[in-house]
């Protein structure tokens, strides 16, 4: 209702005012802020009229135009639909990333809807980024602490990296590597023989940060194969 | 399914021995007040976590206090 009244002063009250205003003495400047505000509601925001009149005038002139054209955009409602409008991009484009089909999303379930889809998506970015991060770090780990112990671990190739990575934590664990996850959701890898394993504590982290675990059972116990306890895969 | 929690706490150390699917979880905190953890060891029994605790920290599985 506001924005309608508003409408409506600007509108038809705004230029009756002026018109009477620029008869009496005095009310030149209040009728070239008013007729600016008319002016700029109506998006009528050319030269102004009043400035040849007297300067002064001109300048409220103007600056009736401002606030008039600011009630006609209203930013506000241009930033709500604005980040209407980006809440369903995203919310499209992550259904579209992870189904694979496009999901119109109505208006009535967006805000339901961009939470979980974007957290999803977030979700499947940071893991796939941590995976990534993990086996990076995981490398060099285990080139620097698990190779000590007999690991055959050839030099890396830089152009393919992770899948390298990836393929020396499998050889380290060997095949038939048995996963299971914890109540957290957080796997374990454990080797074939059950001498070694990797941990992951991701979603518990036990209050710390993100960190994992590469282990090797001596004498029934498990130990830390690697210097580190924790080792945290997203530091630098 | 309620799950084993065993709780350990001095001036300046504080144990946790947490059951999970995959076992059991000795979470070591260096600062008793504090929420964030210092090390976390996954053992396959109970008698193993009482176990680790004792060889690491010396802690008997009688100063232990059943939370759940």
């Amino acid at each position: 209702m506001i924005p309608l009244a508003i409408g409506l002063v600007v509108d038809y009250c705004a230029p009756v005012a002026a018109a009477y205003m620029a008869e009496c003495a005095g009310g030149l400047v209040t009728a070239a802020f008013l007729t600016g505000m008319a002016r700029g509601y109506n998006l009528d925001i050319g030269s102004n009229t009043f400035g040849t009149i007297d300067p002064m005038a001109g300048v409220f002139e103007y600056a009736g135009m401002g606030l008039g054209v600011m009630f006609a955009i209203r930013p506000d409602r241009l930033v709500s639909r604005g980040i209407a409008t980006g809440g369903k991009a995203i919310a499209n484009f992550a259904s579209r990333e992870l189904t694979g089909t496009v999901v119109n999303v109505t208006k009535t379930a967006l805000e339901t809807k961009v939470t979980r889809s974007y957290t999803w998506f977030s979700s499947f970015c940071v893991n796939r980024s941590a995976t990534n991060q993990v086996a990076q770090r995981t490398f060099q780990i285990a080139e620097g602490g698990v190779a000590k112990q007999g690991m055959q671990l050839c030099k890396q190739n830089p152009s393919n990296k992770i899948s390298q990575v990836e393929g020396k934590l499998s050889e380290w664990l060997g095949k038939e590597t048995k996963m299971v996850k914890n109540k957290a959701g957080d796997p374990v890898f454990l080797s074939k023989d059950t001498e070694r394993r990797v941990r992951f504590d991701f979603s518990n982290p036990h209050g710390d940060r993100p960190h994992m675990h590469i282990e090797i059972k001596i004498n029934s116990k498990w130990k830390d194969a690697t210097s580190q306890h924790r080792i945290y895969p997203f530091e630098g | 399914m309620s799950y084993l929690k065993y709780l350990y706490k001095n001036d300046s150390l504080k144990l946790v021995i947490e059951e999970d699917l995959v076992g059991f979880y000795l979470i070591v905190y260096n600062d008793p007040q504090s929420e964030i953890s210092s090390e976390d060891y996954l053992v396959d029994s109970l008698e193993e976590a009482f176990q680790e605790a004792k060889e690491k920290f010396g802690i008997s599985s009688k100063q232990w206090k059943q939370k759940s």
